[in-house]
C-alpha cells in the first residue's frame, strides 16, 4: 500500500493533525458528559467536575483548532467526494456550526457563577445541551465520512432529495468514536487529578465502560460492512483489529491506575497506548478509504509554500512554547 | 456505478436550491458576520496592546480596567464565534461554489497552513492571557497581547493574500507560482485598507464597552479619547480606494463606478457610511474632544457594520463574471473547457437527476432546467431573486435565443454560455414555459433546425471557435498590463 503519487506529505499530515483533533475532542466528550452526569446526581462539587468546568472551553477551542487542519488536508486528499459529500447532506451539514456554537457557549455558561447556584436539574441542563450537541456532531462527521465513500449512492439520494446518509455500520460507528472518547478523554483529565485517587476511581469507571462499548461496536460495525463498500476491508480490518491489543493493555493499566504506586509512570504508559490505540483506528480510517484516494491533482503537485509552512511551523511552536513557559515562571501566586 | 464526475474534467457537484434566495445572498451574509467579527478581533489585539502599555506607563489609570473586561468581551464574541464562524466559511463556500474553494485549495493549501499555524498561536496567547493575565507582570502581559495582535493579523495577512488573488491574480496567472499569487497587484491595498476598518471596528467597539463601565465621566471620556486614536489611521482610506481601483481590472472598476448600479450602489453605501464614521471622529473626538455616549458609540458600530457589509457585497461582486479572475467563472466552468462543452453540451454528463422532474412536460425543458442549474443558478432564480422570469419575461423567443447565445455580451458580467444551440434553445424554451405559467402541454422545439442554425450562428459570433473565452476579450486583458 503505497501512497498515489504526491499524497504522502499531505496523508502524514492529516492523521497527524486528525489525531490531535479526536484526542482533543475525547477530552470535550468526556468532560461535558461526566458534567452533566455528575450535576445530575448533585456530584458536581469535587476537584475533578472543578477541572472540567475550567478548561473545557479552552479545550474545545483548542479541538476545534486542531480540526481545522485535517479539514484542509482531506479537502487536498478527497475533495471531489467531501465537497460532494458536503452538498449532498446540504443543510443538515451546516446545522454542524450552530450545534457548536450553541455547545460552546453552554461550556462558558457552565462556569459562570450563576449556573452553579442553580439546582442540579438545572445545573445539570447546561452541560446536557452540550453534550447533545457534540454527539449530533460526531454523527454528523461520521455520516459524511461514510457518505464520501458510496458514490453509488450520490444520484439517488440527491433526486429524492434526502438529506441524511444512513447505512448498517453508522451507528456501530458513531458508538465506537463515543466509546473511545471515554478511555481517551479520561486518560488526559486523569493527569490533573494524578494525585486524587477517589477521583481517578470515578473515572476508571468511565474509561473502563467506554472501552467495552468502543470493542463491542468495532465488532459490530465489521459485521455490517456492506458488500458495496471498501475493496479494502481486508487491511481496514487487520489495522482495527490491531488496536485490540493496547486496548487491553490500555484497560489493565487503567483498572491499576487508582492504587498504583507509582502513578506517573502508570498514567505515562496508559497515555501511550491511548496514543497506539488511536493511531490504529486513524491507519483503519484510511486503509478503509484506500481505493477512494487518487494522485495529486497537478495542481497540488506543482502548489509551492511547503517549506514556509514547516519553517512556520517551527517557529510558531517555539513561540507558543516560549509564551506559555515564560508565563508560567513570571506567575504571582494565585491571590 | 462510478460517477462521471470523478473522472471528466468538469467535476459535477449536486447544486442545491436555496429556494428564493441566491446562493451568493447565503455567503454574502455569512461572509460579513465573519469578516465583521475576524476584523474586530484583529483590531481589538492592537487596541489592547495600546492599552496596556497605557497601563503600563502610568498613562491612563482606568486603562487596565477597561482592558480586562475588553479582553473578556474579545474572547467570548471573537474566539467562540469568530473561530466558528471561520469554520462555517469553509462549510459555505463550499455550498456556494465547491469548484471555487477547491480550486483555492489546490493552489494555496500550503498558504492556509500557514495561516493556520498563526490561528494557534492567537488561541496560545489568548488562552493564556485570559487565564493568567490578573496575576502577571506587565512585561508578559504585553508580550501575550502583542503576540495576540501580531498572530490574528497575520491570518489576516495571509488570507488576504488568497481572496484578493481571485481579483487580480497578477503574475500568477501567466505561470510565476504560488507567490506571486499570493503578493498579487491588489495585496498591499486591500492588506492596508481592512487593517484600518480592524482598527477602526476596535476603537468604536470600545466607545460602547467603555460606556458600560462603572467609573465617571470623566474617566470615560479619557478612555474614549484614548481609544479613539485607532480612528485616526482612517483618514488613510480615500487614498486606499483609489490605489485599490488603480490596481483592479478595468471591467471590475466600471462596475462599481457607475456601470453596475447594484455595485454602485453597495460602494456609495460603503463610501457614505465610512465618511460619517470618520466625520464624526475627526471633528467630535479628535479635534474637539467630545464625549460619545453610548448610543452614538452603537449607531457608530452600526454604520461600521453596514460599510463592512456593502464592501464584502463590492468584493464578491467585482469579480463577476468570474470567482478567479481569467480562469474558472461564477459558474464553476472554466475558458478552457467551454469548446469541449460547446462540442459536447454541458449536461449530458451531469450524474444528478432533476429533483422536480416530472414538473415539465418535455425532454427538452428538462434539458433546459439541468442547463440553467449548472449555469445561471449560481446568479439567478426562476422566480425569486435575480428572476430570469422578470429580466427576459417580455422578450420575444428570437431576443431569447440571441441573447442568451451572446451572453457575454448581453451584461458584460455573465460568463458565455458554455452548450451547444440546442441547449441555449432549451433554457430558451424553459423560460418561456416558466413565463407563460409552466402550462401542461407544450411544444417541443427540439427539431427546429433553422432556429438551431441561428443560434449556432450567434454563439460563434461571441465565442470564436478556437478560442474559447475570446468573446470577452476585452475586459479579459484589463487589470493585467
Ligand atoms: C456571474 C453571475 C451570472 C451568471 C452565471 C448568469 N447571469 Fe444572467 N445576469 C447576471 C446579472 C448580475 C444580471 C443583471 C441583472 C440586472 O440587471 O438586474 C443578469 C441579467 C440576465 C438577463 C437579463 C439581461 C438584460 O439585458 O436585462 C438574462 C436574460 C440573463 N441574465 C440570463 C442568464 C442565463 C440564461 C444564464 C445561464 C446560462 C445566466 N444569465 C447566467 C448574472 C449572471
Ligand atoms: C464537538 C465537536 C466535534 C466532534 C465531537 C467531532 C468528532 C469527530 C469524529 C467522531 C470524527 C470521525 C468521523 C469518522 O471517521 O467516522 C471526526 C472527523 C473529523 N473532524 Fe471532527 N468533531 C468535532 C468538531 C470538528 C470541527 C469544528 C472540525 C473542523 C474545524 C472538525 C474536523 C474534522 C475532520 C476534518 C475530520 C475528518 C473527516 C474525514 O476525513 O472524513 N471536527 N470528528
Amino acid at each position: 500500500m503505497t501512497p498515489p503519487d504526491g499524497t504522502a506529505v499531505y496523508l502524514v499530515l492529516y492523521v497527524a493533525t486528525w489525531l490531535v483533533h479526536v484526542a482533543l475532542i475525547g477530552h470535550v466528550l468526556t468532560g461535558t458528559a461526566w458534567l452533566a452526569v455528575r450535576a445530575a446526581l448533585g456530584k458536581d462539587d469535587d476537584a475533578l467536575a472543578a477541572t472540567f468546568r475550567d478548561r473545557l472551553p479552552f479545550m474545545l477551542g483548542a479541538a476545534i483548532t486542531a480540526g481545522v487542519a485535517p479539514l484542509l488536508f482531506v479537502q487536498v486528499l478527497y475533495q471531489e467526494r467531501f465537497y460532494t459529500a458536503n452538498l449532498l447532506l446540504s443543510h443538515r451539514w451546516m446545522a454542524v456550526v450552530p450545534a457548536l456554537i450553541v455547545g460552546f457557549y453552554a461550556l462558558y455558561a457552565a462556569k459562570t457563577a450563576r449556573v452553579a447556584a442553580w439546582p442540579a436539574r438545572w445545573r445539570a441542563a447546561v452541560p446536557g445541551v452540550a453534550t447533545a450537541c457534540f454527539v449530533f456532531v460526531a454523527y454528523s462527521w461520521t455520516e459524511n465520512h461514510l457518505l464520501t465513500l458510496r458514490p453509488d449512492r450520490w444520484a439517488t439520494m440527491y433526486g429524492e432529495g434526502a438529506v441524511v446518509h444512513v447505512e448498517a455500520q453508522l451507528v456501530p460507528r458513531v458508538a465506537m468514536w463515543l466509546g473511545l472518547a471515554l478511555p481517551v478523554g479520561a486518560t488526559i483529565a486523569a493527569w490533573a487529578v494524578r494525585d486524587d485517587a477517589g477521583a481517578l476511581r470515578q473515572l476508571r469507571a468511565a474509561a473502563l465502560a467506554g472501552l467495552a462499548v468502543a470493542v463491542a461496536a468495532g465488532g459490530v460495525m465489521v459485521a455490517s460492512w456492506e458488500p458495496a463498500t471498501a475493496p479494502r476491508r481486508g487491511v481496514a480490518g487487520v489495522m482495527l483489529w490491531g488496536a485490540l491489543g493496547p486496548a487491553l493493555v490500555l484497560a489493565v493499566l487503567w483498572a491499576v491506575l487508582p492504587r498504583a504506586r507509582r502513578r506517573r509512570l502508570t498514567l505515562g504508559a496508559a497515555s501511550f497506548a491511548a496514543l497506539v490505540v488511536l493511531v490504529h483506528v486513524a491507519l483503519f480510517r484510511e486503509a478503509y478509504r484506500w481505493d477512494a484516494l487518487a494522485a495529486a491533482r497537478p495542481r497540488v503537485a506543482a502548489a509551492g509554500g511547503m517549506a514556509a509552512f514547516f519553517a512556520v511551523f517551527v517557529a510558531n511552536a517555539a513561540v507558543i512554547a516560549w509564551l506559555i513557559r515564560g508565563a508560567r515562571r513570571a506567575l504571582r501566586p494565585a491571590p | 456505478m462510478p460517477l462521471a464526475s470523478l473522472a471528466a474534467a468538469l467535476p459535477y457537484y449536486p447544486v442545491n436550491d436555496y429556494g428564493p434566495a441566491m446562493k451568493g445572498m447565503v455567503i454574502g451574509g455569512l461572509g460579513i458576520v465573519h469578516v465583521f467579527l475576524a476584523q474586530f478581533a484583529i483590531g481589538g489585539g492592537m487596541l489592547l496592546c495600546y492599552f496596556q502599555w497605557l497601563a503600563q506607563t502610568g498613562r491612563e489609570p482606568h486603562a487596565r480596567r477597561f482592558l480586562d473586561g475588553y479582553f473578556k468581551i474579545l474572547v467570548l464574541v471573537s474566539f467562540v464565534t469568530g473561530a466558528l464562524t471561520g469554520v462555517a466559511m469553509w462549510f459555505t463556500t463550499i455550498q456556494i461554489s465547491a469548484r471555487t474553494i477547491g480550486l483555492m485549495v489546490d493552489e494555496f493549501h500550503w498558504i492556509w497552513a500557514i495561516e493556520w499555524c498563526f490561528f494557534s498561536l492567537e488561541i496560545a496567547a489568548g488562552y493564556t492571557f485570559l487565564k493568567w493575565g490578573d496575576r502577571l507582570p506587565d512585561t508578559w502581559r504585553l508580550r501575550l497581547l502583542a503576540a495576540y495582535a501580531l498572530a490574528s493579523w497575520m491570518s489576516l495577512f495571509w488570507i488576504n493574500g488568497i481572496l484578493s488573488w481571485q481579483l487580480t491574480p497578477g503574475a500568477w496567472a501567466d505561470g510565476a507560482g504560488v507567490w506571486a499569487g499570493l503578493f498579487n497587484p491588489s495585496f498591499w491595498p486591500s492588506l492596508v485598507f481592512r487593517t484600518t476598518v480592524a482598527m477602526a471596528l476596535a476603537a468604536l467597539a470600545a466607545a460602547v464597552v467603555i460606556n458600560t463601565m462603572d467609573v465617571d465621566r470623566e474617566a470615560r471620556r479619557r478612555l474614549i479619547l484614548r481609544a479613539a486614536h485607532l480612528l485616526a489611521p482612517m483618514a488613510l482610506m480615500p487614498p486606499l480606494g483609489l490605489w485599490y481601483l488603480a490596481v483592479i481590472p478595468d471591467d471590475s472598476r466600471s462596475w462599481l463606478l457607475g456601470g453596475s448600479i447594484a455595485m454602485t450602489m453597495f460602494v456609495g453605501i460603503a463610501a457614505g457610511a465610512s465618511v460619517l464614521v470618520g466625520a464624526y471622529a475627526a471633528i467630535g473626538l479628535l479635534l474637539r474632544r467630545l464625549y460619545i455616549n453610548g448610543a452614538t458609540a452603537t449607531l457608530l458600530l452600526a454604520l461600521a457594520f453596514g460599510a463592512t457589509a456593502a464592501g464584502e457585497f463590492v468584493r464578491e461582486g467585482a469579480r463577476k463574471p468570474y470567482t478567479v479572475r481569467d480562469v474558472l467563472y461564477s459558474n464553476s466552468i472554466t475558458p478552457d473547457e467551454l469548446a469541449g462543452l460547446r462540442a459536447r453540451g454541458s449536461v449530458v454528463d451531469d450524474p444528478y437527476p432533476l429533483r422536480d422532474a416530472a414538473r415539465y412536460p418535455t425532454a427538452q425543458l428538462q434539458t433546459g432546467a439541468k442547463v440553467f442549474r449548472l449555469q445561471c443558478a449560481v446568479c439567478h432564480t426562476m422566480r425569486g431573486a435575480n428572476a430570469l422570469v422578470h429580466l427576459a419575461g417580455t422578450w420575444t423567443p428570437e431576443q431569447l435565443r440571441m441573447n442568451i447565445a451572446k451572453l457575454q455580451h448581453t451584461k458584460p458580467f455573465m460568463p458565455p454560455f458554455a452548450g451547444p444551440a440546442s441547449e441555449v434553445e432549451a433554457i430558451a424554451q424553459l423560460i418561456q414555459w416558466e413565463v407563460a405559467g409552466a402550462p401542461r402541454a407544450w411544444p417541443d422545439t427540439t427539431g427546429d433546425a433553422a432556429a438551431l442554425a441561428r443560434i449556432a450562428g450567434w454563439l460563434d459570433e461571441a465565442t470564436p471557435a478556437g478560442r474559447p473565452g475570446a468573446g470577452a476579450s476585452d475586459h479579459r486583458a484589463g487589470g493585467r498590463p
